[in-house]
Order: C-alpha cells, then structure tokens, then sequence
C-alpha cells in the first residue's frame, strides 16, 4: 500500500525554509537550460523555416556561403533557358539574379558594428519567396538607389529607419519601405534592386542565381543538368537545403548550455540530496513507525523519491514559467556559416518546457533515490528507539 | 577552538562531502563562465606590448584595399613596416587540416611580426628568394610533421587556385601556428587585380599607435577606399561584438550560478545550525560568548565553500592551464586563459558566498535566549 501524498505536502510545508531553498537552485538550474536552449532553438528554426522546397539556389562549385559564390552574367543566361524552370505570370522564366554583399554598420546605440547582408534582387526575386510581406512603405524602384529593410534590422541597427539614408558603396540609399519574411533568415537583411547593388560596387557578376522549378520530378532534372554542365562549374542546391545546412551555427549554443546545465544540475541534486537525508535522519522514528502500520520498504522508498521530486517540480514549475519571459525576445548573433549578422527571437516551445520540466524531475530522482534508500532499509527496531 | 569547528564540520561527513563537492563544481562553472567574460571584454590584454595594427576597408572587411595603400601607409611617420596580408583559407591533404594560411610580403613580414618570432636568417633568405617558397610556424609544423624542402599544396580555397609551395622556413615564438607565401605568388595566379584584404603595421612606439592609426585613415578620407585602422586587439573587440550581447548573458548566468551556490550552502549550514541550536546554547551556558557561537558556525562554512573552491577554482586553472586554449583557440578563444584577477574576484565570490550563507542563521542561534534554546529539541 502506498503512503498517502498528503505525508509528504506536509512535511514539505514544515520544513518550507529548506523546501523553498532547495527548490530555487533547482528552478535557477531549469532556468538557465531553458533560456539557453530557447536561444539555440531560435536561431535554429530561423534557418529551417527558411525555404521553399521547389526553389533552387545555384552558387559556385566549393563555395560555402552566398557571399563568397559568384555566377557570370553568361552562366545566367545558360540557366535562364534551362528546361524545367517554372514560368511567371508574364510567361518568362522564374529565375532572380542576386547579389550578395556584407556592409558593416553599428547597431543602434553602440559604435560597434556587425556584418549585415545587403541582398541585391531581380525583378522576380520577391515573388520566390512567399514570405515576403511589406509592413511599411513602399518596394523599391531600380535605378534610384532605394532599399527596403527588415523590420528586425530596422529595430536593431541605425540609420535603417523608414526615411534614413544609409551610406554605403558609392554614397547614400534611401530607405523606402520595411518589410517581414516571416521569421526566415531573409528578416535579417537589406534588399534592393540587385543592378543597382551591382553597378555601385562595381561587380560584373552575380552571387547566385534563384529559379523556381515547375514540380518535384522537374526540380530533380535541373539539378542534373546544372551540376552535369562543365560549362558552368556551379552546385545547385534548394533553397531549404542550403539553409539547413546552416542550422549547424546553433551548435556551439546547445553544446554551451547542456554544458552549463549539466553542471549546475550536479549542484542542485547534490542540494536536493542534502535536503533528503536530513528529512530522513529527522523522521527515522517516524518512519519506523510506518513500518510497524504495515507499510512495505518499497512504498517507503517510493514516498521519499516523491517527496524528492516534489521539491524538484515547485522549482521547475516556475523555472519553466519565468522561462516564457524570454519567448519572443528578438536578439541577434554572427551566423558564422555566412558571417553576417542573423537576428532571430528566443523560441521556448511546449516540447522544450517539458525537457525542463524531466529535467527537474531527473534532479529530484537523483536527489532523493539513496536518501530513500537508506529510509526504507532501517532497522525496525532501531528506527523505533531513535529520538 | 579551530579544532572544535573542523570536528563540529566532519561530524556529518556525507553533507560535508555532497555541500562541498557541490560548490567545487559549481565554483569551477562560475570560474570558467568568468574566463570567458575576460577573454570577450579584454582580448589579448597584457600580452601585446608594442602593438600590431591593421588596416581595412573602412566599409567593411569583406572588401578589399587597392595594392597600392600599402606604399602609402608605409610614409606615414611612426610606421616600421608594412605588410600585405590575404587569409587564404585553403587546407592541406584534406579539410580536416585546416590552419590558419596567410599571403603576405615575405620582406616585411617578420618585420612586423618582430615581437618574439623568430627565424633562422638562412631560412628567412630561402624564404625571399623563391616565389614558391613558403614558411610555417613551429606548431604547425611538429603537428604535420613537416620538414624544410617538403612541397606543400594548398587545396580547397575561396581563391580558386591550388599554390604549390615548397617550405624554406620554420618560424617560432609568435603566431605559431600560421603558415606564409609570398602576396605575389597570389597576386600573379589571380591574374594581378592588385587587391589587398587587409594590411598589418608595425608601429615604433606604443604612444604612436593611434596618431598613426588616425593618420592613416586620414590620408584615404574621401577616396574610393576609405581605411579604418585600428590594434588588433580592438579589432578582436570588434569581432566579438559581432557575436551579440554574449557578455551580458554570461553575466546573468554567472549571477544565477553564484545564487544557487548560495542557497546550497545556506541550506546546508541551515541544517546543521539549526541541528546544533541546543549545543549552542549548552557551549553559552558555559561561558562562551556570542562571537564565539558565531565565529564557530561562520568558520565552519568558511572552510566548507573555501576548500570546494580550493578544488574548483584550482581545477578550473589547471585544466584550463593544461588545455592550453590560448594556444590553439582562434578569433575569439584566442585568450582564453585564467588571468590573476580572475582567480581573485573567484574566491573573493565564494568567500563573500561563505559568510553571507551562515550569517543570519548563525547569528540568530548565538543571540537567542539560552533557556528556551535550551530546550530546543528541533
């Protein structure tokens, strides 16, 4: 028969300071791993929601990054006419010429600066991506040296407000609009015609180059004909694989916090033990009593390691409630796949609570299973004599 | 009385041991969380006397200066020397071996390295001589096994082309584990565009360094190619703010990691005061005073927090010492290191710790009503 769970609130409420205190390392330990992993998590799921599965993004053979790839305006011409490529409205070929290139400019109010990426598009380069919405302003016009910036890098850097002017190549743009792409990597850039990007820094070719295909089977013949053609010497990948690729940049952050996490969970259970064996030791007549009243060793040992997690679960509770605080909290980081700068929001999502919440209850385990032990293998009589 | 504390400490050993392994572990994450705080805010501190500086595009640094800067920068007064220097970025064999492969001006390189890093004058002269030639540092070397006349490739580079060197020189006591070849080697195999990523300059003086880092960037004002320059310890500074608010992060993790020690060790010596409540009472029947009492409960967690971060601290500084991170990290991990203010605010963190967490219960216990604590019985 099992000891009633009432037996073990009680005794959490008399010893309430030891419980709270117990109990709070514990929440700081769930706290952190929480915070931490939302963060990996974050910038995790802006690069994989990044995509569209039948979008091909063409780059240079044995480059890793848009940024450091190149493709020739004659290259672009190859693609263009390729079989497979999905039409616009207008009846031309879905295909946007891009060009990428890294500006340094100073985060709001700080001098120092980081990598952003100023992504020159084609007339269709918009339409590629569904994610794509305009929040304020308008879209920029070729020719008259006009961006449009995330919303993210509006809030987070200077000079990229609706109405400022940045400076950068040849002198200064004009930003037109603010847009959001929906929490992909794409809200962490500047866009703007990608002609415009091109003449004022003077480059003849392109990054890449982006081209919807008309479906599955046609994705797969395109990416034949490319990687086959030696003419060109360029690696077609979709769109979604190349971001995925990135998702690696999270790494180092979930290694840094199971690391920390880890740590201080050895702590927090050392802690929890403590708190255990004194309980025990303080009830040993107690439970020689129960023992007497016909309770087996193993409910015995099951009431202490419930006690433990108990304890464990009124610090993890909240640890997993403060932890939402942080849910959607925009911070930015370098992506070191394209070094340049990636903002993205803390994700804290019911999956990652409930790695919190096991979490708690694995310190509550550890912590209360050899004080329990050793409650439920007292000598009866013994037990009994104790004051 | 020193003997009645560490009695009064063992006589629960197994608390003693889980509370004070507890704090070691939670004391070694606290110290490397401050490792890493210094090292991102102070990069390369103490360790640079006459200081490196280099220049770049002022737009940023994936844009490339026109070759001719580095004439230009050269007339500037207070500079030493000047070098070119491209990050190649290639591998050799495979991608596994990667390390840091730099073209520079072989003239001037060791000029502006100078600090520490020496090479054989033979070798440095095999070095110039040949276009091909090459030179690697001391680590890279033991660690690849070379030996000088080895042909070495270069494979896998963003350049697009595969030099084939051969190694005239082994360089030690500076950046050791870098590998260079001439600028001019890359520069003829790209078909001589004449760009140069960034330039290193030595200055004479330390007090020069940030004239002439101003005169240099004035000389270029209003070009096509604005210059910043700035030591490279601020350009570390620079990388690392690219990173984000990693700092204030640690910061709070640093602060939730010094809370939960607290409450550990409040925990603990809560148990064990509050066990004792009648033996305090019985020791101030008997004449002894209330600093004595305190003295006794506070001593007892000083020993207990200190000797977790005697094992801590210390095995944070040996472990950290052994890897050796400053040695093989790069960019940001270049400094990873415990520096003696780090190990000072550390203990002085689980000193502050000790005292705070047996401070009250302790001093409620010694000044309590000896006859009703008397007859505490828990």
């Amino acid at each position: 028969m099992a000891i009633p769970l009432k037996y073990n609130l009680r005794n959490l409420r008399v010893r309430w300071m030891t419980t709270l205190m117990t109990a709070a390392s514990i929440f700081l330990t769930v706290l952190v791993f929480v915070v931490l992993m939302a963060l990996a998590q974050g910038l995790q799921l802006s690069l994989k929601t990044t995509g569209q599965s039948l979008n091909v993004i063409i780059m240079r053979e044995g480059s890793q990054s848009e940024a450091t790839s190149s493709v020739t305006r004659e290259s672009l011409q190859v693609i263009k006419y390729l079989a497979g490529i999905a039409k616009t409205d207008k009846g031309e070929p879905w295909v946007s010429p891009e060009l990428i290139v890294l500006i340094n400019l100073p985060r709001r109010g700080q001098t120092q600066g980081s990598n952003v990426t100023i992504r020159g598009l084609g007339p269709d380069g918009p339409s590629l991506r569904p994610e794509f919405k305009m929040v304020e302003g308008r879209f920029f016009r070729s020719g008259l040296r006009e961006v449009i910036v995330s919303k993210r890098i509006a809030e987070r850097f200077e000079n990229c407000a609706l109405g400022d002017r940045l400076k950068f190549a040849k002198g200064y743009w004009t930003v037109v609009g603010t847009f959001d792409a929906g929490g992909t990597a794409y809200d962490s850039e500047i866009w703007t015609d990608t002609n415009d990007l091109g003449g004022d820094f003077d480059r003849d070719v392109y990054s890449t180059v982006m081209v919807r295909a008309v479906d599955a089977s046609a994705l797969a013949r395109l990416k034949d004909q490319i990687s086959n053609d030696r003419r060109l010497h360029l690696k077609p990948q979709t769109e979604r694989e190349y971001y995925e690729n990135q998702t690696r940049s999270a790494a180092p952050i979930k290694a840094l916090g199971m690391f920390i996490a880890a740590l201080m969970a050895v702590g927090a259970s050392f802690a929890a033990m403590n708190t255990m064996y004194a309980a025990v030791a303080r009830r040993t007549k107690e439970i020689g009593t129960l023992r007497v009243l016909g309770f087996s060793r193993g409910s015995i040992l099951l009431s202490f390691v419930i006690e433990s997690v108990l304890i464990a679960a009124v610090g993890g509770l909240p640890g997993c409630l403060v932890s939402l605080l942080a849910n959607g909290v925009t911070t930015g980081t370098t992506n070191f796949a394209t070094f340049s700068e990636v903002a993205f929001n803390f994700r804290v999502t019911p999956g990652l609570l409930l790695n919190g919440m096991v979490f708690a209850v694995v310190m509550g385990v550890i912590g209360g299973f050899f004080p329990a032990w050793r409650a439920a293998h007292e000598n009866i009589v013994s037990a009994l004599r104790s004051v | 009385m020193w003997r009645l504390v560490l009695k009064n400490l063992l006589r629960n050993k197994r608390r003693v041991l889980l509370t004070g392994s507890s704090v070691a572990v939670s004391l070694f994450l606290l110290s490397s969380l401050a490792i890493v705080y210094t090292a991102l805010g102070k990069p390369l501190e103490g360790t640079e006397t006459i200081p490196l500086m280099m220049v770049r595009r002022a737009i940023g640094i994936v844009f490339p200066l026109p070759a001719s800067h580095g004439a230009k920068i050269k007339t500037v007064p207070g500079v030493v020397a000047v070098t070119p220097l491209a990050w190649f970025g290639g591998y050799w064999v495979d991608p596994a071996n990667t390390f840091a492969n730099f073209a520079v001006d072989p003239e001037t390189i060791f000029n502006v390295l100078r600090e520490g890093s020496t090479i054989p004058p033979d070798q440095l002269e095999g070095f110039k001589r040949e276009r091909v030639a090459a030179v690697a540092g001391r680590r890279l070397v033991e660690k690849y096994h070379w030996k000088i006349g080895d042909r070495i490739t270069l494979l896998g580079s963003f350049w697009g082309i595969t030099p084939e060197l051969v190694l005239r020189g082994v360089f030690s006591g500076g950046p050791d584990d870098q590998f260079y070849f001439h600028y001019d080697y890359l520069n003829e195999a790209l078909g001589r565009p004449n760009i140069v990523p960034i330039y290193w300059v030595r200055v004479d003086r330390p007090e020069d360094a940030s004239r002439v880092a101003q005169a240099i960037d004035d000389m270029f004002r209003n070009t096509d190619a604005e210059t910043r320059t700035e030591s490279i310890s601020a350009f570390l500074l620079n990388f690392i703010s690219m990173l984000g608010n990693v700092r204030a992060i640690i910061l709070l993790i640093g602060i939730a990691v010094a809370f939960a020690i607290f409450l550990i060790v409040a925990n603990t010596m809560a148990m064990s005061i509050r066990e004792r409540t009648a033996e305090a009472a019985v020791l101030r029947a008997l004449g002894y005073q209330t600093s004595h009492i305190l003295a006794l409960f506070v001593g007892e967690s000083l020993i207990l927090t200190l000797g977790g971060a005697l094992v801590g601290i210390g095995g944070a500084k040996f472990l950290y010492d052994a890897l050796a991170l400053s040695q093989i990290g790069q960019f940001v991990f270049a400094d990873m290191r415990m520096r003696p203010e780090t190990l000072v605010f550390c203990f002085v963190v689980a000193l502050a710790l000790g005292l705070l967490a047996s401070g009250w219960p302790a001093y409620r216990t010694a000044r309590g009503n000896i006859a009703e604590t008397l007859r505490y019985t828990g």
